[in-house]
């Protein structure tokens, strides 16, 4: 629902009095400022104009009707000058109170509707106060993940020193992420060289993913082939693609390889202008810079997504079952039942949740913990140890699987424990 | 266009309501703004309007001299119209820069809007990576508000002697990922300012010039700050030995909260006579030293009412030798030093240095409500709520380090073929990946609560293997492809390797499961 967002840009859009957004009534109240500071100039001019020729030996050569003119002109001044100020005076008045009003109108129709909650409410759980170290460590671990390369690091030394000096992030975090920074610098700046080194040098390890290198490898070879089908040297194209290029790397890409390489390097060589050469080559770039990080981080086993962003983003979708949960038990007055589990489920994406598995008892309809582990039956359901226990009677009996008409004794019982892969 | 959810986030307006203060304090500010412009431009068109009246009277003479003065006056009038539109000016400037904020924020929250109405388009919305990255780099944007948000509430005020400037890592971190205008980091700079002046510097000055330009909200709000911003001055006074102007103090700042304060004040006042015994009781008072709770403590002054009696009145404290209760001639004198009396304990607590935090706490509460600015970190609370419905009972688990080699996990090095192995097969459990049990959150997650689950969560294919462990079947046998690809280890056609013990065992010795 965006109902809220709408009516809130129309209610802004009143604080203008244009519809690109720029004028306010407060530049009205400018300009008639200056309007008015033009208009007392000209009168002052005329005032003395009309003083200068008031001098006896040029006013005393006036006829009667000549005199009563320049008297006329005299009560002109005067009335221009009185009307000027108060059509200003009207003017700005009325321009001010608009934009107070407005700004009144804004805080009731729109602010208001918006404080439905207040975020406070909800912190129930505090994280505990000597943990804040870890919080900041958790932050570092985001700002070197995601803006490593805003940063300056042409110099090593400097940078270890910039990001200890402005997050406090020490030399032992950061080194590995200034390498990866100083990779993507160099890929943006359309240099594959050292990415393509370090992928050569991950490959001689055992425990690297040889298939996802060699993928990132490829791309970074098809990359630089862009970037000079982009310079419009087609002999550069060539000697890239057979001499520099292991042709291994080619090799089952055969699709990939005609679908997005052959085309551009076709018409590089006879000479043909490629559409669109730009955004294909940028396209590519951020294709090999994500590419690159995600080998970086599973290389290193370094998270690939911040900890702190997974959090976060956990938080901000649990935030609604919160708020409804507590204004549930404002009206209910009821009290947040057990101290060690949160009283209401909040259903999480797949991408947050897939970490550990989770398995509630068919039984008891609780989840199983450590105390309270699955055992698998004699027809390979799965109950929990509690409610082994109970069914069996404590082990003296064979019971009926809940589920099926197998029988099972305790002898055919296994613990067992769920992995996620 | 209706929106979507994609991860089961909230709706646009649900995100607006999230983040009301990003809307709330730009209010504030312009409303400030607009009430002095107001004000300013009533002062001076009634100012002007007797300006042209004194005009006209002059004009009634209707001669050449009160016409000259007449011009001098419109002269004035000139210069002045012409402040007037240079203050109109700023006014105008500061008025567009704060509108300037909300716009932002609008359309940072309109293109959330569109990336979730896009996504409804597109049918195959759970499959469009494209929509998914957008929502995610959104996220992370969102993220990195919150981040910015609470490096520049807590992070200190750093100087830079080369450059002669102030920063803060927040607005740094703001800038560099250009979002400095979504959040409004002067109001939060400007609170860390005056807090770190009281913590670090035990200097009032700031908190002092920010009451008093703000007086008359917090008088609104009953708000104590100023009366315990001086007593807080009181006593460093005394502290520092300057009865004067302590004195002065408490007669100019202190005397008008009588009727609200009245216990306070009656501490405050013995406290002056409290601390002129124990400087007395110095060896050597030299005047410029300055006197702490530690010091006193350390210099273990009789700090019994006998002996303070002793001290202030020259004679034995007056003895109760019989029953109270039949005494009642002595009633009088031992209610006078009655037991409260004797506590100087409390005149301790005043001289405490703890009582800066209780001031900065009592301060930041002040500000925030002003601005209507959440108490705690925003971040703090997404962390709250985020790990709570995040961990889960499996987290945690030490008996995962435990099964194998101890301490294999942090020190397994690529050395021979086995590390390799290790570190291939450990990494391919998904819980490696889990943010509440990296080394980073675990002190943090310890002590928060699980996630309430009422479904089971598992995996396709579950097949047990004969140590008890459950797993994907498809997944185990790709994971025994992937390591003979490797050459990590030899397996025979059909055999497969659990990740977690790392023994072999046959495909056909698995059991299919039916967990529910």
């Amino acid at each position: 629902m965006s109902e809220l967002l709408d009516s809130f840009e129309t209610e802004f859009s009143k604080f203008y009095t244009d519809s690109s957004l720029e004028e306010t009534n407060l530049h009205k109240c400018i300009e008639h400022t200056h309007e008015f500071k033009n208009q007392l100039k000209k009168l002052k001019a005329h005032l003395n104009k009309h003083i200068q020729e008031s001098e006896p030996e040029t006013y005393n050569n006036l006829d009667d009707k000549e005199k009563q003119k320049f008297r006329r002109k005299r009560e002109l001044i005067i009335e221009k000058l009185n009307k000027s100020q108060r059509q200003w005076d009207h003017s700005v008045k009325k321009q001010i109170k608009h934009v107070s009003q407005q700004s009144n109108r804004f805080n009731k129709t729109t602010l208001n509707k918006l404080k439905e909650f207040d975020i406070d409410s909800v912190y129930i759980n505090k994280l505990p106060k000597g943990t804040m170290n870890n919080v900041d460590e958790a932050i570092g671990y985001h700002v070197l993940r995601y803006s490593i390369d805003n940063m300056p690091l042409e110099n090593k030394d400097d940078a270890f020193k910039y990001l200890k000096d402005v997050y406090g992030i020490t030399n032992k975090e950061s080194t590995e992420f200034i390498d990866m920074g100083q990779i993507v610098h160099d890929l943006k700046k359309g240099d594959t060289e050292s990415c393509l080194k370090w992928c050569s040098q991950e490959m001689d390890s055992l425990s690297s993913n040889h298939a996802a290198l060699s993928s990132l490898k490829f791309e970074l070879y098809t990359l630089s082939a862009m970037q000079s089908v982009m310079r419009g040297n087609p002999v550069e194209v060539y000697h890239q693609m057979t001499q520099q290029a292991p042709l291994d790397c080619f090799k089952h890409r055969e699709k990939e390889l005609i679908r997005n390489v052959v085309p551009l390097l076709t018409k590089s060589l006879i000479g043909q202008p490629v559409e669109g050469i730009d955004s294909k080559v940028d396209e590519e770039l951020k294709k090999c810079v994500s590419l690159f990080i995600k080998e970086y981080c599973s290389a290193k086993h370094i998270f690939f997504n911040s900890p702190l962003f997974l959090i976060v983003l956990s938080g901000l979708i649990s935030f609604q079952f919160f708020i409804k949960y507590k204004t549930i038990r404002e009206l209910a007055h009821v009290d947040w039942t057990t101290k060690d589990e949160l009283p209401f489920d909040v259903k999480l994406p797949d991408f947050l949740t897939h970490f550990h598995p989770i398995f509630i008892c068919p039984v008891l309809k609780e989840e199983t913990t450590t105390e309270n582990p699955p055992y698998s039956l004699a027809c390979h359901h799965v109950i929990s140890k509690k409610a082994l226990d109970r069914l069996s009677k404590n082990g003296t009996i064979t019971f009926k699987c809940p589920y099926c008409p197998v029988n099972t004794s305790m002898s055919s019982t296994q613990k067992v424990r769920f992995v996620m892969l | 266009m209706a929106e979507k959810s994609i991860f089961n986030e909230p709706d646009v307006d649900f995100h607006l309501k999230l983040n009301q203060q990003l809307f709330h304090i730009p209010y504030e500010l312009l409303s400030k703004c607009v009430k002095h412009t107001q004000a300013t431009i009533y002062k001076e068109t009634k100012f002007l309007h007797e300006h042209i009246s004194t005009l006209n009277e002059i004009f009634e003479h209707n001669d050449v001299e009160h016409d000259r003065l007449a011009l001098a006056k419109i002269n004035e009038l000139i210069r002045k119209i012409d402040h007037m539109e240079k203050f109109l000016n700023i006014q105008a400037k500061s008025h567009c820069e704060i509108l300037n904020r909300i716009k932002k924020r609008l359309e940072f929250f309109h293109e959330l809007k569109d990336i979730k109405s896009r996504n409804n388009e597109i049918p195959l919305n759970e499959n469009n990576p494209d929509m998914r990255n957008k929502l995610i780099r959104w996220y992370q944007s969102y993220t990195n508000i919150l981040i910015g948000d609470y490096l520049t509430r807590n992070n200190p005020i750093k100087y830079n002697s080369e450059t002669n400037e102030h920063w803060n890592s927040g607005v740094v971190f703001l800038k560099q990922t250009q979002l400095e205008d979504l959040i409004d980091y002067d109001v939060l700079l400007e609170a860390n300012k005056i807090s770190t002046s009281l913590l670090n510097d035990h200097d009032l000055l700031p908190l002092i010039s920010w009451v008093n330009e703000n007086k008359k909200t917090l008088t609104k709000t009953s708000s104590m700050l100023e009366f315990q911003a001086r007593l807080q001055e009181y006593i460093e006074l005394l502290k520092a030995g300057n009865y004067i102007d302590a004195i002065i103090c408490f007669q100019k700042y202190l005397l008008p909260f009588i009727e609200s304060n009245f216990t306070d004040l009656k501490l405050a006042s013995g406290l002056l006579i409290f601390i002129k015994y124990c400087n007395k009781q110095k060896p050597n008072s030299s005047s410029g030293s300055r006197l702490d709770t530690e010091d006193i403590k350390s210099k273990n002054l009789p700090m019994n009412k006998d002996q303070i009696f002793q001290h202030f009145f020259h004679k034995c404290l007056p003895r109760d030798t019989s029953d109270p209760e039949t005494n009642t001639t002595d009633y009088d004198k031992s209610s006078l030093i009655s037991s409260h009396n004797g506590d100087f304990e409390r005149y301790l607590k005043l001289l405490d240095d703890e009582r800066w935090s209780v001031l900065n706490n009592l301060f930041l509460k002040d500000f925030y409500s002003m601005y209507g600015i959440s108490q705690n970190d925003p971040l703090l609370i997404y962390l709250s709520l985020g790990i709570s419905s995040l961990k889960t009972r499996d987290c945690l688990n030490p008996s995962d380090d435990e099964e194998r080699n101890e301490g294999t996990e942090i020190t397994a090095t690529p050395e021979n073929d086995l590390g390799h192995l290790q570190i291939f097969t450990l990494h391919s459990l998904k819980r490696k990946n889990c943010p509440v049990c990296s080394e980073t959150f675990k002190p943090v997650t310890k002590s928060l609560p699980f996630a309430h689950h009422i479904q089971s969560q598992l995996f396709e294919n579950p097949i047990l293997l004969p140590n008890g462990n459950v797993y994907d079947s498809k997944k185990l046998t790709k994971l025994a492809k992937a390591l003979k690809k490797q050459n990590l280890i030899s397996l025979s056609p059909g055999q497969i390797m659990d990740p977690v013990d790392m023994k072999v065992f046959c495909e056909s010795d698995s059991i299919k499961m039916y967990p529910t």
